[in-house]
């Protein structure tokens, strides 16, 4: 599924609509509901993700449909 | 953040990386994929509330495209946690009047057809549970779903009997099946 931006982020309020803190029963978008269930599900830490599926992910999210977000 | 972004990143490409760890497991563990499966299914009142909101035949189509590949895993108790969450999909999306965008899916090139028959080929065990989906999907175009749809994917003639020698039985079982030459007559 290719991850449009507007369905990882609130088209009104353009924030993300998961965060650390967001539940399965909180995501909004479709998108937002397999995100957050696969990160709870598959346990994915930093060290079971090399730097290139990182900054895939970062271009795919917010790079290229101009949300701005600065990573941790 | 962090974990939400590589959970996202497995989501990319046409699902190609979710597809890779779910066929094949997180470094050939499975436990994790059949619980997320099983999470899904829980949590699945609230996914229709999305699919409702979204209003898109679009979002429909992808979220069962984002679960495809655990039909074709190559552990059956994975397959099995895949079926049962689209046999629950399927009545549900019928009762939500949103079926005719998933029978799209489920014909198209690489689509739902594709991976039952994947499915079968891989874990003959599952083939009751599997006939009773690919009825419910495919109820729309029964003639056709076994005859011209299955032979566009198994081209070779004795494949194609040996699938339909396998699926005869549960579908002669089949309340759903049963219901839908009622119609026909």
């Amino acid at each position: 599924m290719l991850i449009p931006s507007a369905a990882v982020t609130s088209q009104k309020s353009e924030k993300p609509d998961v965060d650390g803190e967001t539940t399965i029963g909180e995501t909004t978008s479709t998108t937002g509901f397999f995100i957050v269930s696969l990160a709870k599900n598959l346990s994915l830490t930093p060290k079971q993700v090399n730097g290139t599926l990182i900054h895939l992910t970062y271009d795919l999210l917010f790079k290229g449909c101009g949300f701005t977000c600065r990573r941790k | 953040m962090i974990f939400f972004l590589k959970a996202a990143a497995l989501l990319a490409g046409g699902n190609k990386y979710l597809a890779h760890v779910v066929i094949k497991g997180v470094k050939g563990d499975f436990e994790p994929i059949v619980l997320w499966y099983q999470d899904v299914y829980a949590n699945i009142n609230h996914l229709m509330s999305l699919l409702v909101k979204e209003e898109s035949p679009e979002a429909v189509t992808n979220v069962l495209q984002v679960l495809k590949p655990g039909l074709m895993s190559k552990e059956e108790e994975v397959a099995q946690a895949a079926i049962k969450l689209y046999l629950k999909l399927a009545i549900d999306l019928l009762s939500l009047d949103l079926m005719a965008p998933a029978a799209e899916w489920f014909f198209c090139e690489n689509g739902g057809l594709f991976a039952c028959l994947v499915c079968i080929k891989r874990h003959p065990e599952t083939v009751e549970n599997i006939t009773t989906m690919m009825v419910q999907f495919g109820a729309s175009n029964m003639f056709d779903l076994f005859t011209a749809e299955m032979e566009k994917h198994l081209t070779d003639p004795l494949e194609y009997l040996n699938h339909v020698k396998l699926i005869l039985r549960p579908l002669t079982d089949s309340e759903y099946s049963k219901e839908e030459v009622n119609t026909l007559n």
